[in-house]
Formats: structure tokens, C-alpha cells, sequence
């Protein structure tokens, strides 16, 4: 059978190959677009059983980028190579829109891709996909492309709560944390807070492993009391006596069970929010000398101590053993001192020997072996957990900020070294290749670097599913999260800024988009709720997409809001996204009634702000009833991006690409001007807004010369023409900062040095569209 | 001798410049480096004493005309204008003054405070006036020099 979606496929390769045709070497911003598109098609294609295909077009894109990075020997050949295996997918695709197999199609040989190899081996990973859709293909996951392709989707109430308000439920008196620094440096403080942080994920990831498991696994028990019995033992440094307790009553309470309760399993959940207080309480204090509130753990620890451990129904005797052991426990628990706790589980142990529970006795045997090992173990165990294999070693952030600074430093006096007239002039065969091969270094290390930066962003979406977790058994909601492309790399400083916006959306999905159980089943779908988190690349650009499969947007009701507030006209036909696009505004809320948590209608603007201000952009698509889908896509690095250079004035400014639509040669007679004020010029039918940057920026001008270049730019569908002196050339540069200082400055989003060295700056495009068209109302 | 506990800092090494004809001194401890004039890109929308940004080696940072900034006229830079680059507490800038003289040890004692010339004449920039064997030189809180005033002219635009 063929898939109803793949007629997309082929549509868009299509409209790739007219592209292709078109193209030409010299012309790089073609075969970038050719580049985007073939990704485009790899990653959705990779899900189907012809991932050969997809393997055709990944490879085709890499040899398109090596045009683009000028590394191809011979580049108008490349690009014939190109031309030719996009016809090749074309044959392809019709081939199974025909339900015929591709594999006989044949492949340009300069791919060195075999045929039967491909469709061989590949239609095998493609089953596997089926049975695993976490799997490590970071592009895609069933589950969402199932959604992608028959366009479900979701939110009536696109609500907009404040950006989550932090949980206010502590004690009337704050608590603080307890500790002596003694001796201690504040490095020991640091290497604590370090260890705290993972060891908190380490046993929040084990706990909704178990949580969700049917049949929890002792070995996973055993850990998670390797974790707690860890923190106890690094809290000891700092004699953080609470914690120490409290670590302790939760491993006391772990060795003794073979089968974790949902209660318990919440009350383990609430220990480890409790560690996480005060590691956020201590890194307050590492940072501004000011702690922050803890909540107790007293009531807690009560708690544990009294957790009936709940049996699996064969190991009755349990039951009755369970009192009889706890005053022993008790008692055990107040000589242990912090400082011992690594020698500390010895006591208990013996206590629990004389204990009669025979069924139990090998486990607790297992159990009390495992603790005396963990002592030495868990750290190992822990590290070998993340590295597969790999050594990590860790960096403190600001030396490998330093790092990356300097190799920025070597790659631009190497630029510079090179475009010096001087040594252009150098021609012994030597000399040149001497510079070439350290030019080709500085670009390696400066690939190096950037790599650097990047992280997973597992974290993050590890942080969400234990929010999806809180959220839903608060709300009463059955959530269940599926996670793909966790290990897609992002840029450190993006992921850290992502961290909100993707909460608010989470939150989002869980108040608003998904119904409670009883109207999903009403409504005929699933009893319980799916949230995908969902990251992949496409196009040089990073995705990451929030789906629910909740109630979905209301189109009328969001539109009728929309003309409410004076954004859309009543009787026009917009298309969807121009709705959507709506809910991004500020105050714009459908909720009938405004509550603690939503309905203020603030939120999803900032939300958005937030991601522009990385130049990412975020839509959203969704019908009722079907869910919601978010995609926030962004650039894959902070530090550099495609420009235009041009001349405004005296001086030289950098447009981004992404915003330039093109490039027109304007006659002065061609600008009409609108009442005396604005002015506009004629394009293709199309009235469009002119403005000088020179005024606009207030650039020094040097007198004599006259703007006759436009620049046509777009952002979100706004458009306008900004006049230049000149067009310089196309380069990729590297985003400096002006500083704080200088964030306030209009139009201008960051500097950038030039090839001869001196700054120049990058123009801020949203921002003079959003201000020039609101100031004229000459929008649209 | 009075013992002034303010400004517990301000003995040690300073690094002296000429401004028209005045002599400042910076602690040294806060001096970077002192570089030749380079090409200045100019930053539209900011005063005039913001001379706009320079490429130090890969880092981006602001240049300030102090002559400009303590309201003295204007001259053609010359072969003795020169940057000196200093350390803020998370940033760099560069001030441009007419030439730097020398390295010279200020003790505490030698320090005086500022004297008042009326509340017309802004001076909290000033840390005190360092007195040298056959010279006074003044004393410059440079932070506060670089920081009092916003750097973008924030009415800008349309």
C-alpha cells in the first residue's frame, strides 16, 4: 500500500528538481535552498520503508553543501551530480507512487551509493522504527509523523498563563538551609551543586521509569538507592543534616522493598523535590551570598517512616513485618552521623538480619551486598550510565567560553591574514599551500568549537516529562509524554533560554488542550493523552515541536477574538495560519474566565518574544478536537549567520539573509510618495513601503552619494523595501555582542568583524519592520 | 596626616594621560592594555562621546571620547592620541585621551579629597586629587566615568 503522504513527497521533489534545473554553482543561495529541500525530503522520507530514498537525498545534500563551502574540486560538476540525483528521487518516488519498488531506478555512481544495499538493509531498520519509536534516529518518531500526516490537532482555549508562577506552597516561615561551610571553599560548594544536579535527574529519570513500569525490576530499586544513599553521602561534606536525613529514611525505605507503590513512589518524587530546593537554595547562595527558602523535610521524613511497603500479593508475611521492623529502623537512624555515611548502612543491616521473612531474605541479601558495593560503585556506575563508551571529562563553562573566544580570534586574524593584499600577492608554491593548510586548521577548529557549545537536548525535555508527570496527576489528567531526537545538539545558551517558553507551552497543553478523561472518552479518543516533545533538524534550522492530541484551536472562536481586538477584518477568508498566528499577540487570551493560572492572556507573546530574540520563530497548527502542535524552529548556532553587506551611508551594515526576499534597482522617480509622508514604490503589482536606513538608523552620510539599491524584506509576512547605498558581497560572520549597553539601540540586533577587520554592524530586521510599519500603519 | 577610609583603594600605581591640559591618573589594576588609534566604527544613536566600537582582537568593544565626555572641545586625534583599554566588571572600553605619560606611584597619603566646587560641577567620577612632587593629577573613579550615563540615546528612531 502506498502512503496517502507520500503524494507530498513527490510533490515536493518535484518542485526541488525545478529548483535543481534552475540552479547554478556561482548562484550559492540556490543550491542552499536545493540543500534545505533535499533534507526536507531525507527526514520525512526516512520514516517510510523507502529510507533509501531518504539516504539518497541526505547524501545528494551533502555533496550540495560541499558547494556551498566552496570544498568541492570541481563545483559545476558537483552540481550536475546534484541535478542528476534529484531527477533520480523524482524517478524514484513516482516508482512507488506507483506501487513499483525504486530500487531499480539506477543512482548517479558519483553518489557511491549501491542500490540494493540501500533497499536492502534499510527496509529492515524501518520495521525496526516500528516496535521502537524512541529510537535513536533522532529526524523523526512515528507516533508524530502519523499526527503530521493526517493533520490532527488541537487548542480551544489558547490560553496564556503568566509564565508559570513559581510554586508558592512553602511553610509561612521560611526554612532555610542548614549547613557548615567549615573549611570548605566555595569549589567544594560547586562540586557538591554539580554532583546534587545529576544525581537529582539520575533519580528522578529511575523513578518514572518505575513508576510506569509494570513490573518494576528490583536492579532499578537498587539503583535509585544507590542514588539517594550517593546524595547522602555528598551532603555529608557540607553536614546538610536535613538532607542527610532525609536521604537516609529514603534508602532505609528502599532496602526494605522489592515493590514501590505509587504513594511511595510520589512521596520519593517529593524527597528529591526537596533536594532540588536546596540545591537551588545553595546555588542562590553560591552566586548572591542570599539563600533561598527550603521547605521542611520533618513532615517528609514522617512520612517514609510511615510507608507500609506494599507487596506484591504473594509476599504476604510482609505485611506483618513491616511494624516489627520499624522502631529498629528508628533507633538505628539517630547515632548515624553525617560525616560516617558512607560506613553508615552497616547498623541497619543487622537489625533487619534477625528480622523472620524468609521469602524476603534473598532480596534483602542482594540488596545489603549492593549497598556495601554502591559506596565505591555508584560513581562508576553512574558515568558509565552517560558515556557509552565515551570518556567525559568535565569543563567549567567559562574556560570553554574562553577557548571559543580564542579560536573565534585565530579564525579572523587568520581571515584577515589571508585577504591581506600583501600576502595575495605571495606566489611561491610553498608559501601559498603553507597558508592554505593553516587556514583549512583554523576552519577545523573552529568547527571543533562551535561542536563544543552544543548540547542534547535531553535535559530539557527530561525536565518537561517530569512537569507532564506533576501537572497531570495534579489536574487529574492521564499524560503520557513520548520523547524523540533527544539527542539533537543545540547550542548551550539556546537551549538554556528555550527552557521557559517550553514550559509555558507544556503547561499549556495540560490546562487547556487536553480534555479530562471522561471527555476524551465522550469524544471517542484514547483515554489517555499523549504530550511528543519532539526535536530534529531541518534545513540548517533546529526544531522543536510540542504536540498534544487535546482539544485543539478553535478557529471561530479564536477569530472571533481576533476581530474583537481589532487584529483581523470580519468578512475577510484568512488562512489558517493568519488565525493561528493570532494567538501569538499580547493580551490575547479566548478563555471565558480568567484564573489563577490563565486567561490574562500573557504568556504566549512573550513566548514568542523569547524565541525571536534567537532568531527562532514559532507557529503553531491544530484542528479542533484533534490536538495542538507547536514548532519553534530555530538556528542551529547563536554565532554566526548568513549576510548581505551593504553600504548605508558612510558606513557598512550586514543584512541577515534569512529576511532578505530580494534585491531591486530602484530610479528615484520610481518612490511615490503617499500624503507627503511616506513613501512607496510599485513592485510587481504590489505596493510595498520604502525606507532609507541611512535616516532611519541616522547614519553619518558622506554627502554625495544617493540610495538606489532596495532591499526587500520580510518577516512574518510584513514587508518592506529599505534603501541602500550598495551591495558589497554575501558573508557568513560571526555574532559579537555589543554588550548591554547597547541592547537598546533600534534596528540593530549585534556587531560583527569585517574580513579587513573593522566592525560592522548586523541590522536587527524584525525589529525595524515592527517599528517602521506600526509607526506608518503602511503594514501588510 | 588624615586618613581618608573611602578611598583605602586609591593609593598605588596609576597610570597618568593628559586631557587637554589636565593630568588623570586610573588605577592601574583596571588598565588592560593601551593601544595606537584604530579604525572606530561609528554606533548610530548614541551621544557623542560614544565613538562608536572597535575590533580588539576578536572582541567587540565600546569607545568613549573622554574629552568629549568632561565637556573639553574637540581636536584632530594625533600621533600621541592613543585607547586605553580598560576592565570593567564584566565588560572592556576603550577611552581616548591625548597621550599617556607615565606609571607613577600615588601613596595614600598624598591623596586629598575632591574638593567641592558647588553642586553645579558633577564630580562623583572623581576619587581625589593625587599630589606629585612638582604636579597634581586627578584621580578618576572610572567606573563611574563609563557607567553614570545611559549610552543609547533611547528617543531614536522614526
Amino acid at each position: 500500500m502506498v502512503d496517502p503522504a507520500w503524494e507530498e513527497v513527490v510533490e515536493s521533489i518535484d518542485s526541488l528538481v525545478m529548483d535543481a534545473v534552475e540552479s547554478d554553482s556561482a548562484d550559492l543561495a540556490s543550491v542552499v535552498k536545493i540543500h534545505d529541500k533535499l533534507i526536507e525530503i531525507a527526514a520525512v522520507v526516512f520514516d517510510t520503508p523507502y529510507a533509501g530514498i531518504g539516504e539518497i537525498a541526505q547524501k545528494t545534500a551533502e555533496l550540495a553543501m560541499s558547494i556551498v563551502l566552496q570544498e568541492a574540486e570541481d563545483p559545476a560538476q558537483a552540481l550536475d551530480v546534484v541535478v542528476e540525483a534529484t531527477s533520480t528521487l523524482q524517478c524514484m518516488a513516482r516508482e512507488v507512487l506507483n506501487d513499483r519498488s525504486p530500487a531499480y531506478v539506477p543512482i548517479p555512481d558519483a553518489l557511491g551509493l549501491n542500490a540494493e544495499e540501500l533497499f536492502a538493509t534499510r527496509e529492515i531498520d524501518a520495521e525496526d522504527f516500528e516496535e521502537e519509536p524512541l529510537g535513536l534516529d533522532d529526524t523523526i518518531t512515528k507516533p508524530m509523523e502519523r499526527m503530521t500526516e493526517t493533520g490532527e490537532h488541537l487548542a480551544e482555549e489558547i490560553v496564556v498563563s503568566s509564565p508559570t508562577p513559581a510554586k508558592t506552597k512553602d511553610a509561612p516561615l521560611p526554612n532555610y538551609p542548614q549547613f557548615e561551610m567549615g573549611s570548605l571553599t566555595s569549589s567544594h560548594l560547586d562540586d557538591f551543586l554539580s554532583e546534587m544536579d545529576e544525581l537529582i535527574t539520575r533519580a528522578e529519570s529511575l523513578l518514572m521509569t518505575l513508576e510506569k513500569a509494570e513490573q518494576q525490576s528490583v536492579d532499578a530499586i537498587q539503583e535509585l538507592l544507590g542514588v539517594f544513599h550517593t546524595v547522602k553521602g555528598v551532603s555529608g561534606i557540607l553536614k546538610l543534616k536535613s538532607i542527610i536525613d532525609l536521604a537516609h529514611e529514603a534508602e532505609v525505605l528502599l532496602e526494605e522493598a522489592s515493590h514501590l507503590s505509587a504513594a511511595t513512589i510520589n512521596l520519593l518524587f517529593n524527597s528529591v523535590d526537596v533536594f532540588k530546593a536546596y540545591s537551588r537554595s545553595l546555588h542562590s547562595y553560591r552566586d548572591t551570598d542570599n539563600f533561598l527558602p527550603v521547605p521542611q523535610v520533618e513532615p517528609l521524613i514522617a512520612k517514609l517512616k510511615e510507608v507500609d511497603l506494599v507487596t506484591p500479593p504473594k509476599h504476604k508475611p510482609k505485611q506483618s513485618k513491616a511494624p516489627e521492623l520499624k522502631p529498629q529502623v528508628v533507633a538505628s537512624d539517630k547515632p548515624a552521623k553525617p560525616t560516617t555515611a558512607a560506613t553508615k548502612p552497616a547498623p541497619p543491616k543487622k537489625a533487619r538480619q534477625t528480622v523472620p521473612a524468609p521469602v524476603e531474605t534473598s532480596q534483602i541479601e542482594t540488596g545489603k551486598l549492593a549497598t556495601e558495593k554502591l559506596a565505591i560503585e555508584d560513581e562508576d556506575r553512574y558515568l558509565k550510565s552517560q558515556q557509552h563508551g565515551q570518556e567525559e571529562v568535565k569543563i567549567k563553562t567559562n574556560r570553554l567560553d574562553a577557548l571559543i573566544d580564542a579560536i573565534g580570534e585565530l579564525v579572523i586574524s587568520q581571515s584577515m591574514i589571508e585577504n591581506d593584499p600583501e600576502i595575495s600577492r605571495i606566489t611561491r608554491a610553498q608559501t601559498v599551500r603553507n597558508i592554505s593548510t593553516m587556514s583549512k586548521i583554523c576552519r577545523q577548529l573552529q568547527e571543533l568549537a562551535m561542536g563544543m557549545r552544543m548540547v542534547t537536548i535531553q535535559a530539557t525535555f527530561h525536565t518537561m516529562k517530569r512537569m507532564v508527570r506533576d501537572l497531570a496527576s495534579e489536574q487529574d489528567k492521564d499524560i503520557d509524554v513520548m520523547v524523540s531526537g533527544e539527542h539533537t545538539e543545540l547550542d548551550r545558551n539556546i537551549i538554556e533560554a528555550m527552557y521557559n517558553p517550553l514550559v509555558h507551552i507544556v503547561r499549556n497543553a495540560i490546562d487547556h488542550g487536553i480534555e479530562t478523561a471522561a471527555e476524551r472518552v465522550k469524544k471517542g479518543k484514547k483515554e489517555k493523552a499523549t504530550i511528543y516533545l519532539k526535536a530534529y533538524h531541518r534545513g540548517g534550522n533546529i526544531v522543536i515541536e510540542i504536540a498534544d492530541d487535546g482539544q485543539g484551536l478553535d478557529r471561530d472562536k479564536i477569530l472571533q477574538e481576533a476581530v474583537k481586538r481589532g487584529i483581523l477584518e470580519e468578512d475577510e477568508q484568512y488562512p489558517d495560519e493568519v488565525i493561528w498566528q493570532t494567538i501569538f499577540t499580547s493580551g490575547f487570551s479566548t478563555a471565558q474566565q480568567v484564573t489563577a493560572i490563565s486567561g490574562r492572556g500573557v504568556g504566549l507573546d512573550v513566548v514568542k518574544k523569547s524565541i525571536a530574540r534567537f532568531r527562532g520563530i514559532v507557529d503553531v497548527s491544530g484542528k479542533k478536537d484533534q490536538g495542538t502542535i507547536f514548532r519553534i524552529s530555530l538556528p542551529l548556532t547563536l554565532a554566526i549567520i548568513d549576510g548581505m553587506l551593504v553600504k548605508i551611508g558612510a558606513e557598512r551594515y550586514i543584512i541577515p539573509l534569512t529576511h532578505i526576499e530580494e534585491f531591486i534597482r530602484i530610479a528615484p522617480e520610481q518612490i511615490a510618495t503617499v500624503a507627503n509622508q511616506g513613501q512607496v514604490i510599485k513592485l510587481r503589482e504590489q505596493v510595498i513601503p520604502v525606507f532609507s536606513l541611512q535616516h532611519l538608523l541616522r547614519v553619518c552620510s558622506t554627502g554625495e552619494e544617493h540610495a538606489s539599491i532596495g532591499v526587500i524584506v520580510s518577516w512574518e509576512g510584513k514587508r518592506c523595501c529599505l534603501l541602500v547605498n550598495e551591495l558589497l558581497s554575501q558573508q557568513q560572520v560571526v555574532i559579537k555582542t555589543l554588550g548591554d549597553d547597547f541592547n537598546k539601540l533600534t534596528g540593530i540586533s549585534g556587531a560583527a568583524i569585517l574580513g579587513d577587520g573593522r566592525v560592522g554592524m548586523i541590522l536587527d530586521v524584525q525589529n525595524i519592520l515592527s517599528m517602521v510599519l506600526n509607526a506608518t500603519g503602511l503594514a501588510g | 596626616m588624615e586618613t581618608l577610609p573611602a578611598l583605602n583603594s586609591s593609593g598605588g600605581k596609576h597610570l597618568t594621560f593628559m586631557l587637554a591640559n589636565e593630568k588623570y591618573g586610573l588605577e592601574i589594576l583596571k588598565v588592560r592594555e593601551i593601544i595606537g588609534m584604530i579604525d572606530i566604527t561609528p554606533l548610530p544613536q548614541t551621544p557623542s562621546f560614544v565613538k562608536g566600537v572597535v575590533n580588539l582582537r576578536g572582541k567587540v568593544i565600546a569607545v568613549i571620547d573622554l574629552r568629549v565626555k568632561f565637556g573639553i572641545e574637540e581636536k584632530e586625534y594625533t600621533n600621541d592620541t592613543c585607547m586605553i583599554i580598560v576592565d570593567l566588571d564584566n565588560k572592556q572600553m576603550a577611552v581616548i585621551v591625548d597621550a599617556v605619560c607615565e606609571v607613577a606611584d600615588i601613596f595614600q597619603e598624598n591623596v586629598e579629597e575632591t574638593p567641592s566646587f558647588g553642586v553645579k560641577v558633577k564630580i562623583d567620577f572623581i576619587k581625589g586629587i593625587g599630589k606629585l612632587a612638582d604636579d597634581i593629577v586627578i584621580l578618576l573613579n572610572i567606573d563611574k566615568v563609563l557607567t553614570s550615563e545611559e549610552l543609547v540615546l533611547i528617543d531614536s528612531l522614526v
